[in-house]
């Protein structure tokens, strides 16, 4: 019997904070890779912050995405084309947040060794439990990387500041039977 | 193994319990179907970690009817962590919500817990589709995870399996 997804990687901030965690060196034997991370960022002013999503240390305007998201501000829809990362699909909390507070989010790549170009998907969901704007963050996200490399590597880089201590990154590879 | 199945908990009523849940793991997964005998739809399924009832939770969500979507704080002071909807007993037969549940980091002492769903379900014209998050404001470990109509009416057909996952000691730094 296949074992369908096994564990890669792991990397947990430790007390220094780090602004970028990279897994290197991401074995090509699997199907599809996905990643859970669990972070917090340094930013200050705001309950949540986007964290930078790279492929491979590619810096060329060949990621772009579409979205829904939801705050206490209401519903919102947006495409966002030729970025040189992933700016906009990534979200984790802020320092406005409680205490302790760290999001949960799900990271899917399909055909990660494909020769054509990745497509992404990820859930993102941040409670910051504040009673003003920018409360919550829940948004779905489909992304495209215009790339035909196989995926070797996989960065995320804080926006704001640095990811805080106890946020987790743990990447998983899939098997088909 | 990454992915192992913890246990199984079934059947009509109130609120069902997983309970000694191992502390091996590091993330946690629950993959649901549900259904009220609670006269209107929706209904909805409550989620509650080591039976709390402290109004220590916040939940929200972001979801679609078909006609709209909507996005909502449904409770700030809650006593449980997540709620999806469901069909209710006035729905149509045999439709069950499909919910999955993630649940990352939950022996860390030094978070509180989050969990992120997406459920939905389809009535032939009507239904929902959305995803969902909670948070319970504590930091202690999840041993025991409670789920179950929110009008203790579960149908006889409810199901929920929890799964763990584990992860890599290799950081690929």
């Amino acid at each position: 019997m296949t074992i369908a997804i096994q564990p890669i990687y792991t990397q947990n901030v430790g007390s220094g904070g780090a602004s970028t965690v990279t897994f290197n060196n991401i074995p090509q034997t699997f199907t599809d890779l996905k990643v859970f991370a669990s972070m917090r960022d340094g930013r200050t002013d705001a309950g949540f912050a986007n964290v930078n999503l790279r492929f491979n240390a590619n810096t060329s305007s060949v990621y772009s995405n579409i979205n829904i998201a939801g705050t206490n501000d209401g519903g919102s829809a947006g495409t966002f084309g030729s970025q040189t990362a992933f700016f906009y699909n990534l979200y984790c909390n802020g320092q406005i947040s409680t205490a302790n507070a760290f999001s949960n989010n799900e990271i899917m790549i399909p055909n990660y060794t494909n020769s054509s170009f990745k497509q992404v998907l990820i859930d993102n969901v941040v409670e910051t439990n504040e009673t003003v704007t920018n409360s919550y963050l829940l948004v779905l996200n489909a992304g495209l990387f215009r790339s035909t490399t196989p995926i070797t590597s996989i960065s995320f880089t804080a926006q704001n500041g640095v990811f805080q201590q106890h946020s987790t990154f743990t990447l998983y590879g899939i098997t088909k039977g | 193994m990454s992915m192992v199945w913890i246990a199984s908990i079934s059947g009509g009523g109130g609120l069902k319990t997983f309970t000694n849940i191992p502390q091996t793991f590091t993330h946690l997964q629950i993959r649901m179907n549900n259904r009220d005998l609670f006269g209107s739809t929706p209904s909805y399924t409550y989620m509650r970690f080591n039976g709390d009832l402290g109004n220590t939770a916040n939940n929200h969500w972001l979801r679609g009817d078909g006609a709209s979507v909507n996005v909502a704080s449904n409770q700030i002071n809650a006593n449980y962590v997540i709620t999806v909807p469901q069909p209710g007993n006035n729905a149509l037969a045999n439709v069950h919500n499909a919910t999955i549940i993630d649940i990352l980091d939950y022996t860390n002492t030094n978070k509180f817990k989050t969990a992120r769903a997406i459920s939905g379900y389809d009535l032939n014209g009507s239904g929902f589709v959305g995803i969902y998050s909670g948070q319970w404001r504590n930091t202690a470990a999840i041993t025991s995870i409670g789920i179950g109509s929110a009008y203790q009416e579960d149908a006889a057909t409810f199901r929920a399996d929890l799964y763990g996952i584990t992860s890599s000691s290799v950081t690929g730094a």
